[in-house]
């Protein structure tokens, strides 16, 4: 079944090998660009279902997805990426870390926000087909391993921080 | 901690036994987009079409080498351009 995030990841994967010879910085910008919206959207789409179990209201997972932001995403995903669970999210879940896979996915979203801000921002960045295709490669082993471990309570966990933590009153545990 | 690009280009040069052989290093410290401190390296491989698996264990050991300089505060961004993409670089 066609959905939004799997059909960024083949678009980014076509717009990084698109001109054969000479890339065109266009095309290898929007490739970095694309594959992180195709891991952003994955992200929210898994976390919308969790949130909304109840309802096949498409309108408002939408609308629940246009809640996250990116800086929220980044700052539980840098968490999660060294392995520790944000203090505000450790309520009863002291014990759990998060898995390797999972520290992979956050951790690629966050080389990936990066690597998005300069393709899309920073003209004096280069960007080269080798170095392209690695940055889809990962997302594709991103969302490989998210497959592996999106089941577990560290993924729900990290899931509903996407959009909570910057919400949580109050500081630690 | 403050750590310049040339310090971290010349730790880089000194690992060995990497999973694929590196050419060449292009080493950036900065500020990234999240205000963090951060560096940025360019490792370019000599061989066309490295497998997946040595690619992350050379991140790996960029970044643990580069962390060691500059403390764990610092992300670490890497690259893997090819070696005959090196002027599209200068």
């Amino acid at each position: 079944m066609s959905s939004l995030h799997r059909d960024l990841l083949e678009q980014a994967g076509h717009l990084a090998r698109k001109e054969p010879k000479r890339p065109k910085q266009a095309s290898l910008r929007r490739a970095v660009s694309t594959a992180y919206y195709a891991l952003f959207h994955l992200l929210i789409d898994e976390a919308t279902v969790l949130l909304l179990t109840k309802t096949k209201n498409k309108a408002l997972r939408h609308s629940l997805g246009r809640a996250f932001r990116h800086t929220t995403m980044r700052k539980v995903s840098a968490e999660f990426a060294k392995g520790r669970i944000p203090p505000k999210l450790q309520s009863g879940n002291a014990s759990l870390q998060p898995q390797p896979e999972l520290q992979f996915v956050a951790e690629t979203f966050c080389a990936l926000q990066e690597a998005r801000h300069d393709a899309d921002y920073n003209l004096a960045r280069r960007f080269s087909r080798e170095t392209v295709v690695d940055v889809v490669e990962g997302t594709r082993e991103a969302f490989e391993s998210w497959r592996l471990i999106r089941r577990s309570e560290v993924a729900r966990i990290y899931l509903t921080g996407l959009l909570i933590l910057d919400s949580i009153q109050g500081g630690g545990k | 901690m403050d750590v310049d690009a040339s310090a971290i280009s010349n730790k880089l040069a000194q690992l060995d036994n990497l999973p694929t052989p590196v050419s060449s290093w292009l080493v950036e410290t900065g500020i990234d987009s999240t205000d963090d401190p951060a560096v940025w390296v360019w490792a370019f491989l000599e061989q066309h079409g490295v497998e997946f698996a040595k690619r992350t264990r050379l991140r790996s050991l960029i970044r643990e080498a580069v962390n060691e300089l500059t403390g764990p505060a610092y992300w670490v961004y890497v690259y893997f351009p090819g070696a005959w993409e090196r002027d599209q670089f200068t």
